[in-house]
């Protein structure tokens, strides 16, 4: 290429980059919106972030509104006690609440009042949430109260009623925060021109709830005797529900009590071992009041009644029963398609109510192999069977044996098993390889291709030896060709007659004519250029004649030709060449140019 | 100044410029900065090319060339299996 055209080429391309930096630099495309997710959690795609702050704050104030308005029906029911509806008002409080703060994070975090208000509408459902579960708290004791009372339970009795007592003294101060969470949702609902009726009188609500709560009507409570004897200890228990089915929590609670002379101490801190059917099932301690609570879901038990108490170091409470309830299951069997192995994937779930876990399910194939696995905490079982070839059948149960739960059985499932499994080649897999060689060979070939380039340099190759020295009357140089040495002229004569080798002769025309010296030089030089030309040396006048010489290999006239070069350097370097030398030079030159085949090679 | 001194200057000056782009843009891609440094080279190579010899440096310049489209090859590929796998 010509060195212009590629400085023009250049600076083409140079320009065009630096206009297109030009254009570039003012407003970098740092983040994409095709790509908004990465690796670093410091990052965040401030593109996409723009975007979503394009929604103003006016775009989601009817949301802010829903949410608002949320705490009316709730605090409503909790007055009224319709509990269950209060429990789905609260929910549906919640995951508004929820959407409301997602939308706000990815909306703007420096929006102080839409902060202000998901902070306080938070404080409004956590109280809310107290509330109602206080309510239920205290919807159980009542009914306890009761059952406790006809049994004449005076222990019982005391317990609920601390219980009680104490539910009360959390609820204390709820008031306040609600009050003060309200103000400040009104202050900045206000300023978006919301309307806080439904807001303001649910604070209504909570304040003549928490009232009944703090400072319960008149107690239909009758005195009992709670006394105990003195240095006698008792542990009550009760349950709550006395009756459930798979998974579900059952809340054993009671209180520690101990009579030291006239005072009833609390018994802190003391370890409660749960025994159901006389085998421990859980360890608890009291707290500071003495109380104990735990919740533990039915799991692996059997069905029908159960004896539950409580132990304490020093003493034993009565028994309680607990009835679990069995629960239908259902089995289910999916098998996939076999692979060359004749492999197949058994999976499936046993469902009861809920998910069953780590339930020992039965695979058995063709009524004769049975293999055993267990499910997963979600319940499912996965679980891979060689089977030979042919038809098979294969059937999933769960015998139910330890569970609260009846046992089941999936459906048959038939699977086929070729007999000739051969392979099934992957055709996609095939062509994607077969790709990836080809570009990796493309490349390859590209590369080898660039450093073949570099070798073959636009050199020409050696021509044929000029003679621009040669007299233009070529028998009149024969004639005078110089009569010293062995090479005089009757040796040129003889060479005219001979067929004319024009190399020798010219060897003993140089001789006469400039010396030894200006002669062998001038015969290594046409020796050279055919001896590139042959084994195909480019930049042969580069290289000595010794590297010539070393170049020269497998040819017949290799050998004369070493012999050559070595008197050939003993006459042009040695100062004082000897006849000797040459005489062996012209016999070397004579062999080489003989072995060359003269004017013809 | 010398032929090969004067293309080491101008590929680190290339790769400054590329890691000052590439800073600026707050994104650092190993595979687009080893693409614009071959692109580089093959444009320093191509310019201080001489027609008939072939001295030692160029030779091994030459060699790293053909080594980085290899290695350019192997990019392209990884990035058809990316887009395949897509």
């Amino acid at each position: 290429m010509n060195v212009n055209f590629r400085y023009v080429v250049l600076a083409i391309l140079t320009i065009s980059i630096l206009l297109e930096v030009a254009l570039f630099v003012p407003s970098p495309l740092l983040y994409s919106l095709e790509k908004d997710n990465f690796s670093s959690p410091f990052h965040d795609n401030v593109e996409v972030l723009q975007l979503q702050s394009l929604n103003s704050t006016t775009d989601i104030v009817p949301r802010i509104q829903d949410v608002i308005d949320g705490t009316g029906p709730v605090t409503l029911d909790i007055r009224i006690h319709d509990l269950d509806q209060a429990q789905r008002d609260l929910d549906e409080f919640e995951k508004s609440q929820g959407s409301l703060s997602n939308l706000i994070v990815h909306l703007d975090m420096n929006e102080s009042e839409i902060q202000a208000i998901e902070k306080n509408t938070a404080v409004q459902k956590q109280i809310l949430d107290s509330l109602l579960n206080t309510s239920v708290s205290l919807d159980s004791l009542q009914m306890m109260e009761i059952q406790y009372r006809d049994q004449n339970n005076t222990d019982m009795l005391t317990t609920v009623r601390l219980q009680g007592n104490e539910l009360r003294k959390r609820v204390n101060g709820l008031n306040e925060r609600y009050r003060n969470a309200t103000a400040n949702i009104v202050a900045t609902g206000t300023k978006f021109g919301l309307d806080m009726t439904k807001n303001q009188k649910s604070q209504a609500d909570v304040d003549q709830i928490v009232q009944e709560i703090e400072q319960p009507k008149a107690s239909t409570f009758i005195p009992v005797n709670t006394s105990l004897i003195p240095g006698e200890d008792r542990v009550s228990l009760f349950l709550r529900p006395d009756t459930g089915k798979y998974r579900d929590v059952i809340e054993y609670m009671g209180i520690s009590l101990a009579l030291n002379g006239n005072t009833t101490l609390r018994s802190e801190n003391i370890p409660i071992i749960l025994y159901i059917d006389d085998q421990p099932e859980s360890t608890i301690l009291t707290d500071t009041f003495g109380y104990y609570d735990t919740r533990i879901p039915v799991g692996e038990i059997s069905e029908g009644s159960h004896t539950v108490y409580t132990r304490s170091p020093t003493s034993r409470s009565v028994n309680r029963t607990l009835t679990i309830i069995p629960v239908d299951s259902v089995t289910n069997l999916t098998l996939s398609e076999p692979d060359r192995n004749g492999d197949v994937n058994c999976t499936g779930f046993v469902m009861a109510n809920l998910p069953v876990r780590s339930a020992s399910i039965q695979l058995t194939w063709d009524q004769s192999h049975v293999i055993v696995t267990k499910t997963g905490v979600t319940g499912e079982f996965m679980q891979q069977v060689q089977l030979p070839p042919g038809r098979h059948t294969v059937i999933a149960a769960f015998s139910g044996d330890g569970y609260p739960i009846n046992a089941s059985e999936s459906d048959p499932q038939v699977v086929d098993i070729p007999v000739a499994r051969g392979p099934a080649p992957d055709y996609g897999y095939l062509w994607l390889i077969i790709s990836i060689i080809g570009i990796v060979l493309l490349f390859v070939v590209a590369a080898a291709f660039y450093l073949r380039r570099m070798a073959r340099k636009r050199i020409p190759l050696p021509a044929n030896p000029v003679d621009t020295d040669f007299p233009e009357d070529r028998d009149s140089f024969l004639i005078q060709a110089g009569s010293s040495g062995p090479y005089g002229k009757s040796q040129a004569g003889g060479a005219r007659e001979s067929g004319g080798d024009s190399l020798v002769a010219y060897y003993a025309w140089m001789l006469d004519e400039h010396g030894l010296n200006a002669a062998s030089r001038w015969v290594y030089e046409q020796l050279a250029v055919r001896i590139a030309r042959d084994f195909r040396i480019k930049r042969y006048k580069a290289l000595t004649a010794r590297e010539i010489s070393r170049n020269c290999r497998g040819k017949p006239y290799c050998g004369p030709f070493a012999r050559l070069i070595s008197a050939y350097e003993r006459i042009r370097y040695s100062g004082q060449p000897s006849e000797h030398d040459q005489t062996v030079f012209e016999t070397a030159l004579h062999s080489t140019d003989d072995l060359m085949g003269g004017e013809e090679h | 100044m010398k032929k090969k001194i004067l293309a080491v200057v101008v590929i680190a000056v290339w790769l400054m410029i590329i890691s000052i782009f590439m800073l600026l843009a707050y994104r650092f891609d190993l595979e687009i900065f080893f693409v614009l440094w071959l692109i580089g080279l093959l444009v320093i190579v191509e310019l201080m090319d001489t027609r008939f010899s072939l001295p030692p440096y160029m030779r091994y310049i030459k060699y790293t060339v053909a080594a980085g489209i290899l290695l350019f090859g192997g990019i392209v590929a990884g990035k058809v299996m990316e887009i395949v796998y897509k």
